[in-house]
Parts: C-alpha cells; structure tokens; sequence
C-alpha cells in the first residue's frame, strides 16, 4: 500500500497539465471515480501507450506511432512541397485550412539563445537529407512571425542558399474577418511590406 | 481625447475615489506629501502602465491593499470608451468596453498622454539611455506601433548578445543575428530620426517662448545606423557589424549597434547635459514636451497633458502665458499645484479643481483660498 492518498496523487499529478489548476484537477479525479466501470483502466492504458509507442517519425520529426507516420506514408500527398514548421499542433492548424497538400518538417522548436536552443537542437538534420532526395522543389518555411521564428527563418534560408530547391517565407498580414481599421499597426505594417501584384 | 471620469481604489496612499473630470482643466491642489502627484501618476499609468516615478509597477499598489484597479471613461470623436486595469500580484488585467484585452496595441491606442514632472530633468542631465528613452516614449505616444519596433529590436538583440557570451562561433548564426539586429536597429534609428525631425521646430519655438535669449539649441541625433532610409541604415549597420565580428567573438559581447546612440542636445553648441543650469534644462525639457504635444496635434492627435508641481518650474507670468497656450491647444491638461492662484486665467466654466488631503480626493467648485506654498 502506498502511504500517499490516491485521490492526492492523482490530483497532484493532473494539475501539472497546461491550464488545470486545482479545483478541476479535483473535478476530473471525482469524475473519473464515478465514471463507468473500466474507465480509468482504458485512460491508463492509453496514456501508457503514448510513453511506450510515441516517437518521432523518421523523416518529417512528427509525433507519431507509426514510423513513417501516416502523413509521410500518404502516396497521396505532394512531394515537391515541404511545410517546415516549429510544432507539431502547427501541423494541424494546416490540416484544418485544407489548403495544403504537400508534406511537412517539424523543427519542434525555433533557435534561441535565450532558451539555450542552438541550430543543432532543432530537428534539421533530417532536413537535408529529404532535400538530398531531388524530390523536393520547393521549402515553405512557417515558423512563427517573431524573432525567434524569424532568426530560425533566415538561418534555414542560408543554410538552403546552396541548395537547389526554391525557399519561400510564408506571408504575414491582416488576419480574414478583421476590418483595416481595426488591424493593429504591426500586422498591418507587415501586410504592406508583404503586399502582392493584382 | 478627455478623461471624463476616473474611478480608482488601491492606488499608493489614495483613499478610494470617483471622479468627475470632464473638463479642459483639471486642477489638483493640495500642499505637499498629500498625494496629488499620486492621482497624476495615476492617470499617467492607465494610459502608459508604466508607473511615472518608480520602475516597479508592484509599488504603485497601495500599503493597506492587494489589489490596484483604475477606470477611465476616455471620450473622444463622440466616443466613450471604458478602459479597466486591475492589477495584483499575478499582473495587470485589462479591460477595454469590458472585453478582455489581447493586444496592447488596443490598449494603447485608447488614452494617451504627455507628462512633464520636475523629475524629468534627468532626461537631459542622466546618460545618452534617458534620451533615448525619450525619444522612443515620445515616438511611442505619436505611434503606439513603435512600441512592437523597440521590443523585436531588444529581443534581437538579447538573442544575439545571449549567443555571444555562450561563445557562439557559427558565422551562418552570427549572420542572421547581424542581419535581423540589423533591420530592426536600422527601423528603430529611422523612425527615432523622422520623429526628432518633426520635433525639432517646434521645441526650439517652445524654448523661445518660456526662456527667450537663454541660446540657440540643438539636436542632434548620433546614430550608429547612419542613412537617409531603413536600407541605408540597414547597411550602414551590417558593414560596422562585420568589421566588429571579430571582436564580438574574442570578448563575447555586442559592440555596435543603435542600443548605444546619442542624443546630444547643445545650448549654443555647449553639451546641456555638461554645461546646463538647472533651470537651463528644466525649460528645455518642457519645450520638449510641449512640442511633442503641438505635434500630436497637427496629426490630428489630441493626448492629455500632465503637469506635476508646475509653480515649482515657472514664474507666474510664464506659468499664465502656459495656461494660456495648452487652453489654445485644446487638450485635456492636468495640473498639480500647491497653488491654485499660480495658474492664472483658467477658463472657469470648463474647469475641474480637485483637492487632496492625506490621500483624500474631494471635489471643490472653486480654487481653494488658502492652500498656499507650504515648503
């Protein structure tokens, strides 16, 4: 028998997670005490799993059970275009715009001295050996729209310069549904400089 | 741009208060140690979040309290918009029409303001890091924009300096550093030099009419990022960075760059900041900040105006002649004095006199007789 009331651990455990204090962290544990028979043995066995299966895939640096995972298996899937993004939940916030068909790279990360994070820490590596493949025409970088994911921006762009495959930065601007008037300054700033030929 | 109502509890040693301000003038009189300069201090946080006198916005909140929170009813162009800051130990909250507020740049965009304090002598008197500080406040209540251009500009800048002293070597890395170090130094240097520009004539015209024949003044702004535009100081800056890289690899650390620009301002071509009497570089601060509000409103722009202890800075015919002009201008001006009577003709029917006593803010119809200079 443990000396630590199970109830307080679990509760001690739970609100380590991103946005759970305590009281919900109370709420989950009495719920899943009055949850169905089998619940919390399910929940258990899943979260395990992810410790167990989870890993990084071989060629795009997604998380995944599968290697290569279901992304990159996709025969489907454009292979002359590469989506290079710092986190995996980037991924998805692609997936969900439907506007994109080629395949990614996540970085899982953006340079920063700051936070100790070096060129050799980010998953890049593997980059270069997809681009060593000729299958691949053309590098979208999408890493985020400040100064660490513009620095980790500009050093795959020089680390590419050699490279003959066509970098591209994606476009910053006015987010859809927002009225000029009310862009702040900085967006619209960047949409200028960004701007386009009709 | 007027304050119409301002409530507030929490605020250093201010008793709770709610205010009636909607008026041009908004006088404040008490004798010293009472905390008029609190309520100014306070205004000047709601619009800035920045407190006026300390660095720690902590010890804005009051002994006796948890809890600061400020209201401001902020009417402009027939607007009236409800901004609310309530800040404890885990931050600020703000609150714009009661929706939370995402995006400084809202928050900003809403109350701003110009003050003057006998504090700010430091400006000309301290280091080149007052001035453009300055500058970049200044540059920051014309467009609430620069504020993001300092902020990517010092985050450049601890990222290059923090790989510096970890002793990086990677000349692709230290080429991207320069070259972003360089792009937001070169938009910091530019927009810090056309906002100068625009200020320049008008703070010599000020200058003239508070102190007239105490000398010519100068500006001039140093800038590591030399040119006539961004792309010009942007090369000014990667050319100066690649002749010091060298250097920045042997002693680890940043050596050129626009976080080390002067701004000299001369008194018949002699440093002030050497040479300047006190009162010298009181009234050349003020020229200064009244022309930033002179240009505030020919962009249309109509920021308040605080004055901190005003009889302390400017005889009595100066100080009218002042009044005379910021009721000209049409901004909503805030004023503390141990004496009302030192402010001259303040239009009377579009005037607010508040008095403040041990941190208690009463409203009074009529300057008060009585609360004279008290030390």
């Amino acid at each position: 028998m443990s000396e630590v009331d199970p109830i307080k651990q679990a509760v001690q455990h739970l609100r380590r997670l991103p946005g759970v204090g305590d009281k919900t962290a109370t709420r989950l544990v009495y719920w899943m005490l009055r949850a169905p028979e089998g619940t919390i043995p399910e929940l258990s066995a899943s979260l395990l799993r992810l410790a167990e299966e989870v890993r990084q895939c071989s060629v795009c640096g997604d998380l995944t059970g599968t290697d290569p995972c279901a992304m990159c298996a996709d025969p489907r899937r454009d292979d002359a275009l590469v989506c290079v993004v710092e986190h995996p939940q980037d991924v998805l916030a692609f997936e969900r715009s439907g506007e994109f068909r080629g395949r990614y790279h996540i970085l899982h990360g953006a340079i920063s001295p700051l936070d100790g994070i070096g060129p050799s820490d980010l998953n890049l590596r593997s980059l270069l050996e997809r681009l060593r493949g000729g299958q691949i025409k053309e590098v979208i970088i999408a890493t985020d729209p400040d100064v660490e994911g513009d620095a980790t921006a500009l050093y795959i762009g020089r680390l590419l310069a050699g490279v003959d495959v066509q970098v591209t930065r994606l476009a910053h601007g006015i987010s859809v549904g927002t009225e000029i008037e009310y862009a702040d300054a900085v967006s619209l700033a960047r949409a200028l400089q960004n701007r386009r030929p009709l | 741009m007027k304050l119409v109502r301002f409530v507030g509890r929490g605020f250093r040693n201010l008793r709770p208060f709610e205010l009636d301000t909607d008026a041009r003038f908004v006088v404040v009189t008490g004798a010293n140690g009472q905390g008029k300069t609190n309520l100014l201090e306070a205004v000047w946080y709601l619009s800035t979040l920045r407190p006026l006198r300390t660095h720690r916005s902590r010890e804005l909140i009051g002994w006796d309290d948890e809890v600061l929170g400020l209201s401001g009813w902020i009417e402009e162009r027939g607007q009236v918009h409800h901004h609310r800051l309530d800040l404890s130990e885990k931050g600020p909250k703000l609150q714009v029409d009661k929706a939370e507020v995402r995006d400084l740049a809202t928050w900003f965009g809403g109350l701003r303001a110009i003050a003057f304090t006998p504090q700010d002598g430091a400006i000309l008197t301290e280091g080149p890091q007052a001035r453009r500080a300055w500058l970049d406040r200044a540059a920051f209540t014309a467009h609430p924009s620069h504020l993001e251009v300092v902020r990517s500009f010092g985050r450049a800048l601890k990222q290059k300096s923090t790989a510096l002293r970890q002793g990086m070597t990677d000349a692709t890395m230290l080429d991207v550093y320069d070259d972003q170090v360089a792009q937001h130094g070169a938009v910091l240097a530019h927009r810090r030099a056309l906002l100068l520009e625009e200020l320049r004539p008008h703070i010599a015209r000020q200058h003239e009419a508070i102190a007239a024949g105490q000398g010519e003044l100068g500006f001039v702004y140093r800038s590591a990022a030399a040119g006539r535009d961004v792309a010009e100081r942007k090369q000014t800056l990667l050319a100066s960075m690649a002749k010091a890289r060298a250097t920045e690899i042997r002693r680890r650390m940043v050596m050129v760059g626009p976080q080390k620009d002067e701004l000299v301002v001369t008194l018949d071509d002699r440093a002030i900041r050497s040479f300047g009497s006190r009162g010298q570089v009181r009234s050349v601060v003020l020229a200064m900040k009244l022309a930033e509000l002179i240009a505030a409103h020919g962009r249309g722009d109509h920021p308040l105006f605080l004055l901190d202890d005003l009889s302390s800075e400017l005889d009595r015919q100066r100080t009218a002649r002042l009044v005379q002009q910021l009721d000209e201008l049409g901004s909503q001006v805030w004023v503390t004095t141990t004496d009302a009577g030192h402010l001259g003709r303040i239009p009377r029917d579009d005037v607010r006199h508040l008095q403040v006593q041990a941190g208690v803010i009463a409203s009074v119809h009529a300057p008060p007789v009585g609360v004279r200079e008290q030390g």
